[in-house]
This record gives structure tokens, C-alpha cells and sequence, in this order.
């Protein structure tokens, strides 16, 4: 027996070579993981038909991830910084039926800057509320997210608003660069620019170190309310920009249209390994998270997976995805 | 004692099982993996039989906002059974309500090389959108329910045809039906369905409609059910404190009158009238049960089917003229006294319509609807609704209305509904 486990042992110098690959792969899983699965993801439905890798199939998914991805990222920076927006959706389906009222009336530039700037302020009350009042960012997006379907419905009295200007459709629809929708254009910048700002600015280590350890980053003299506020903010006018590229998938306003996707974009955020503990992750995961989320509807629906089928897959994925992303050194007991 | 997943993982550590053992986190990284390939692989559980390499070109696909409610079930069903009558290879899309999922789907089916498609939005706005994206897409589109005021398939040629019930008319012989039985006189719960929703103001306006010669009659209205059992539940269950005695529910659809039963049920409250609208198999039933006392049954698989060989002729060379193309289905009021009747003869697991039959493309003499489909006038149809969306299209001041409501009357003459023809409300 023992001579047999010494034929099958290694040498020494091997295992260590294996364990420090090991160690490297896991040192960059979080971005590992997604990435493989989204590579899985193709060639499995590849495999299963030919129409998936195709031009119209490729535009499909840009298209859906568009919106996924930056509704997404406006709750990405509530997560990073600890808290959760779970009004992200409402305050882009209020920013929807918006764009659609106004778009006529004031003129496309005039109005995506106030519908941005709604949203921005939408979001700046949720960071007040959650600052100065010291109420949990649940709660306070909870109602809000109630408050803003209220105020969309009201506008729309509950039905489509429709508009003339072709404005959004140039400006989401359309492809500036030949085969990719102009929607997804925005939500890829928007991702970089954000990754720039979570990793390359001070604002954005302070972001890290609010959602790391509040307390501790507040006494290494980081302004953790003003980081907050900001943060909040921030999430505001992205979730706003969202709600026009959605209306303007859509061709028209559409009340309560953003807001089944709030559980699909917080799944994003965590399939692309972000902690939803805060201070662990960053905006181009969430692009991942969100390019797995639609390949994995998009593939599914494309290979006619029975719908019940479906719900149980996309279960199993987000729970293999977090499970497999989890930086269980962070936690010391996981409930 | 070691709980079975220490084992696991211990095994798993174990040299004598693998030369390079595994650290626990290596360990549930795999595993984790292990479940992402589960969960690929339960995707090759196609239940529809979809394979590689199967032509797509025929296929058509079924647009339902969840498949775990009566009505979407049984509209699903009733396209699939159809599509399957007339070999055309066919796929459910469950869009949640979520009108960015369905948007995508109509990408998808486009990328898939589909096409058609045939649903019943949940909205007028996911309506519109949907109608849009498939026009842009250059997909034929059938749908039923639920449209924007005013826009009809005038305005988009891929858009080949709109089946609803006639809300309005169905909801005035439920709600006259209604207080004939409570003896013309008492008050009335009204649960209404979800504010914004164009079926529910018709549903409304039916009700009042038949009110204005029932003056004995007082209506209690509650918060909306919004189309669910346990928000109709819960509205009538909080109201009941301010009615005092009444006489009967006039609920805005099946499930909500099956949220009433329950509340009444739950508090022992009987010999009330109850009202449901939507012809759901549950509420056929109660009204068998003696639980409730009408409902308007315009059978959502019926309406999938007529959409669904609707696609199909229109693929094959049909075309449809455009009062053909924004039709009333007939809807049967099932009362106590036929329940058992209409169980036993529609409400069958393969539902008994002649699906080919109905289809122009396979009998261009002699092709049967099996119901009453009548043309619907947008001007009657959306009276009252302003026209600042959408305005009514011009092609309509040539269509033939009157023409073909007569070939279409005479064109039923089979089929299990064929019995109840004078019956039916459309």
C-alpha cells in the first residue's frame, strides 16, 4: 500500500509547482470564474445550434445586456460601498416614462439632462434617508422603489407613452460601430468609465474603504458620509440612463417596465463577484455577470429549454457562480 | 460524529484517493463548477425536442407571461397542440411580465431564424413594444388581450392579427346575468383589476352599462385585485367590514373570484353570488361546485390556437383582410345550469376543435373558425379613449366591417362550441 502511494505521489517539486498555480488561479477567480462561464456558455449553446453564434444572435444579447449591465451598475456602487439599492429599477422605469413625456416637449438633449438629473437627485434623497437618519439602505430603497412606481404610474396613468422623436432610436437602437447596438455601446463605456473611477481615483478607494470597513476607513479621515451621499447619487443618474435605453428599446415609456429586472441585475452583480458585504468587486465584473446572465436566458430560449426547466437552471447557475466567486476568507461564519 | 460534508471534503483530501489533494477551497471551487455543469446540462433537457440540427424555418414560437397561472397555462397548451396539428414545430417563451426579456425573445426568435410569433402581452405597453420589435424585426406577430388604444394591426403589416374578447359586452351580460339572479336588488361587491389596464376599464364600463337599469342595485367598489388571488383576497377581505350585508361579487376575472371564494370560505360566509370572467377550469368548476355563479368562458387555448394557424396560413401564402386581422372571439356564459355540460365537452386535456380545419391555407372553401369571431370596430371598440398616443389608421375608412362578419358567421359551423353559437358574446 504504501509503496503504491509513493508510485502515485508526485514529486515534491511538482506539487508545489501545482499548488502555486493554484494559488495564482485563485488569486483572480472572481474574474475567472464568470469569464469561463461565459465561454461555456457559448460553446455549449453553439453546440446545441448553429443560430447562436450568428451576427443576429450577437446583437440580441448587446442589445439585452445593455440594459442589464447599467441598471446594474448603478446598484454595483450602493453594494461596493455596503448598502443595496433595490430602487435602481424603479427610479429607471420613472426615468423611462419621463424621457418618453418630455422627449417631445423639450428637446432630446434638454431632456435626458433633466431626466439624469432626476435620477440623480432620486438617488441623493435614498443617500440622505440612509445617512443623516441612519436608516438601513433596505428599507429606505425598499420604499422608495414603491414611492417611484406611484409617481411612473401616475404620469402614465398606467399605459404606454409614446413619442415622436426618433432621437433615442438613433441614439440606442442604431449602431455607430457596425454591429454593435449603440446601447450597448453606452453600457460599455459606462463600465469602463466607472472601472476607472472604482480603481484609478481617490473617490474610488474611498469607495472600497466605506464598504471594507466604515468605521476604519472614517478614521483614516475618509469623509464616509460625502462618499456615501455621492455614491448614491451616482447610482441615481446611472439607473436614469439606464431608463432611457430601455424606453428606447422599448419605443415607448412603459409603467413598472424596469422593474422586473432588479432581481436579474442584482443577480448580475453577484455572478460577476461582487459581495454584496461591500467592499469586494467592481463595475467590470458586473458586465461579466450581466453577459452571463443573458447568455444564459438568450441560449436558453434559443434551444427551446422548457420554461420550467429554465428557472431551475438559472437557480443553480447563480447559486454555482456565487458559490464558486465567495471570498470565504471575508466571512467568519456564513448564515 | 464527522458531518457528511467533512467527509466529503476529507475524502477529497485524501492522497490515497488522488495524488494532488485538493484544499477545501480548490475542493468547493470544483464543486461549485460541478453545479454550473449540472446546470448546462439540465439545459439539454429539452422537453419540446428541440435537437441539432433541426430545421427552424417553420417553427414558431408561444409568448406567455408565466406558465404557472390557468389562463397562460391553457392558452399554452391550446398553441401547442394546435402548431402540433399542423406539423409546425413550436416553443414557449415565459417572459415574466418583464417587457426586456421580451424584447430579447423577439431578438432571439430572429436569431433562431423564426418566423412568427403568438402571445398575449401582459401590458398595452409591453404590447406596443412587442408589436414594434417584431415589425423591426420582420417577424409575423399574433397576439390577443391586450392592445394600445387605437393602434391596430393598420399600423403594423407584420402584425397579422388581434383576438380579444369583447370586455365591455361580456362584462354587461355577466353583470346583468349577476343581478337578475340576486333579484335586482342588494349591493354588490365589485373587485376591479389592476388600475392602467384597458380589459379592466372595459370590464368596469360593461358593469356600469348594465347598472343603469338596475337601480336597486348598489355597488360597493374595492381596491383593485390586480388580476391575482391574493391581492382580490385580500381587497374584499378588507372592505367586507364596511359593506355590511350584500348579495353577490362581481370579481374582474377567474382568479380573482377565486381569491373571493376563499375569503368567504375562510370565513364561513355563504349563498353569495359570485362572478368571475375569463373561463378559467378552476372556476368551471366552482361553478359546477355551486361556488360560484357565472363566468364568461372565451377558452384561452382556443384564442392560441386561431393565433397560432393564423402564423401558420399567413406563412403560407394567406392574406388577411384588415377587419380579419382585429377580431372579438365569442365568449360562452357558463352558469350552473351548463357547467358540467362545458367541462365535459371543452375542458378536455386535448382540447375538441378541429385545429386544421381552421386554417385557410389547407381549406380555402371550406375553413371553419369552430367559434364566433366577429370583426371588431376600432371606433366602437376604443369609444371614449382619446386618440393622443395613437390615432385611429386611415386604411380603416375602406374596410369591409360588415362583409366579413358575414363570412365569418357562416363559416362556423362545427366544432363543440358550434351548440352554444346564439350564445356567445361577441
Amino acid at each position: 500500500m504504501s509503496q503504491n502511494q509513493a508510485q502515485l505521489a508526485p514529486a515534491p517539486a511538482a506539487v508545489t509547482e501545482d499548488r502555486r498555480l493554484l494559488r495564482r488561479l485563485d488569486r483572480h477567480r472572481n474574474v475567472l470564474v464568470p469569464t469561463v462561464a461565459v465561454v461555456a456558455l457559448v460553446v455549449y449553446f453553439q453546440s446545441q445550434t448553429s443560430a447562436f453564434v450568428s451576427a443576429d444572435s450577437a446583437q440580441n444579447i448587446l442589445r439585452q445586456m445593455a440594459f442589464l449591465t447599467v441598471v446594474a451598475l448603478a446598484g454595483t456602487f450602493v453594494i461596493l460601498i455596503g448598502g443595496i439599492d433595490l430602487s435602481v429599477a424603479a427610479n429607471a422605469t420613472l426615468a423611462g416614462i419621463l424621457i418618453a413625456t418630455w422627449i417631445d416637449d423639450f428637446g432630446g438633449t434638454l431632456a435626458i439632462l433633466l431626466v439624469v438629473a432626476v435620477g440623480a437627485v432620486v438617488g441623493l434623497v435614498n443617500g440622505l434617508i440612509t445617512t443623516f437618519l441612519k436608516v438601513p439602505s433596505f428599507l429606505v430603497t425598499l420604499g422608495m422603489m414603491s414611492i417611484l412606481n406611484g409617481i411612473s404610474n401616475s404620469i402614465s396613468n398606467g399605459g404606454p407613452v409614446s413619442y415622436r422623436s426618433d432621437l433615442l432610436q438613433r441614439l440606442v437602437n442604431e449602431s455607430t460601430i457596425p454591429g454593435i447596438p449603440n446601447g450597448a455601446l453606452i453600457a460599455i463605456v459606462l463600465t469602463a468609465i466607472a472601472t476607472v473611477i472604482a480603481f484609478a481615483t481617490p473617490f474610488g478607494r474611498h469607495l472600497y474603504a466605506v464598504g471594507s470597513n466604515e468605521r476604519a476607513a472614517a478614521l483614516s479621515g475618509v469623509r464616509v458620509q460625502a462618499v456615501k451621499l455621492a455614491v448614491f447619487a451616482l447610482a441615481g443618474a446611472v439607473a436614469a440612463i439606464a431608463g432611457i435605453i430601455f424606453t428606447g428599446q422599448a419605443s415607448t415609456g412603459v409603467p413598472m417596465g424596469a422593474d422586473p429586472s432588479l432581481l436579474n441585475s442584482i443577480a448580475a452583480i453577484v455572478v460577476g463577484g461582487t459581495a454584496l458585504s461591500g467592499g469586494v468587486g467592481g463595475p467590470h465584473r458586473t458586465l461579466l455577470g450581466a453577459l452571463v446572465i443573458v447568455l444564459l436566458s438568450s441560449g436558453m430560449d434559443i434551444t427551446s429549454v422548457d420554461p420550467y426547466t429554465q428557472l431551475i437552471v438559472k437557480g443553480a447557475v447563480v447559486i454555482a457562480a456565487v458559490a464558486l466567486t465567495i471570498d470565504r476568507r471575508r466571512y467568519g461564519i456564513i448564515k | 460524529m464527522a458531518s457528511t460534508e467533512s467527509r466529503i471534503v476529507d475524502i477529497a483530501r485524501d492522497p490515497s484517493f488522488f495524488p494532488s489533494p485538493l484544499s477545501r477551497r480548490a475542493f468547493l471551487s470544483v464543486a461549485g463548477a460541478a453545479g454550473l455543469a449540472v446546470g448546462l446540462s439540465a439545459c439539454g433537457d429539452d422537453s419540446t425536442g428541440k435537437g441539432k440540427g433541426k430545421s427552424v424555418a417553420s417553427k414558431s414560437w408561444i409568448q406567455v407571461t408565466t406558465l404557472s397561472n390557468d389562463f397562460f397555462v391553457a392558452f399554452n397548451e391550446g398553441g401547442k397542440q394546435a402548431m402540433k396539428a399542423l406539423g409546425v414545430e413550436v416553443a414557449s417563451l415565459e417572459d415574466q411580465g418583464n417587457v426586456n426579456t421580451a424584447l430579447g425573445q423577439i431578438g432571439t426568435v430572429k436569431a433562431a431564424g423564426g418566423k412568427s410569433v403568438f402571445g398575449t402581452p401582459a401590458t398595452e405597453a409591453q404590447a406596443a413594444a412587442v408589436t414594434k420589435a417584431a415589425q423591426a424585426a420582420g417577424i409575423l406577430y399574433a397576439s390577443s388581450y391586450t392592445a394600445p388604444p387605437w393602434y391596430t394591426p393598420a399600423d403594423a403589416d407584420k402584425w397579422v392579427r388581434f383576438i380579444t374578447p369583447m370586455s365591455t359586452k361580456i362584462a354587461e351580460a355577466t353583470a346583468r346575468a349577476l343581478f337578475e339572479e340576486v333579484g335586482g336588488s342588494g349591493t354588490i361587491i365589485h373587485v376591479p383589476g389592476a388600475k392602467g389596464s384597458s380589459a379592466d376599464d372595459q370590464r368596469t364600463a360593461g358593469l356600469n352599462a348594465a347598472l343603469a337599469d338596475f337601480p336597486d342595485i348598489e355597488i360597493k367598489t374595492a381596491s383593485p385585485g390586480n388580476w391575482t388571488s391574493e391581492d382580490a383576497r385580500k381587497s374584499f377581505t378588507n372592505i367586507l367590514p364596511s359593506v355590511g350585508d350584500f348579495v353577490g361579487v362581481f370579481a374582474q376575472n377567474d382568479s380573482q373570484a377565486a381569491g373571493v371564494i376563499a375569503a368567504l370560505d375562510a370565513q364561513g360566509i355563504k349563498g353569495k353570488a359570485v362572478t368571475g370572467f375569463d373561463g378559467n377550469q378552476q372556476n368551471v368548476q366552482y361553478i359546477a361546485d355551486g361556488k360560484q355563479f357565472l363566468t364568461s368562458a372565451t377558452i384561452g387555448g382556443l384564442t392560441a390556437g386561431l393565433l397560432g394557424v393564423t402564423t401558420f396560413d399567413a406563412l403560407n401564402g394567406v392574406e388577411f383582410s384588415l377587419p380579419e386581422r382585429f377580431m372579438a372571439q365569442g365568449a360562452l356564459l357558463v352558469k350552473p345550469d351548463s357547467a358540467a355540460t362545458v367541462l365535459d365537452t371543452i375542458y378536455q386535456d386535448q382540447l375538441p376543435f378541429d385545429w386544421s380545419a381552421m386554417s385557410r391555407s389547407l381549406n380555402p372553401d371550406s375553413w371553419d373558425p369552430q367559434t364566433v369571431l366577429n370583426p371588431i370596430d376600432p371606433e366602437e371598440y376604443y369609444q371614449g379613449v382619446p386618440q393622443d398616443e395613437y390615432t385611429l389608421n386611415k386604411a380603416w375608412a375602406k374596410a369591409d366591417i360588415a362583409g366579413v362578419r358575414e363570412t365569418y358567421d357562416a363559416a362556423f359551423k362545427s366544432g363543440p362550441l358550434f351548440a352554444f353559437k346564439s350564445e356567445l358574446v361577441a
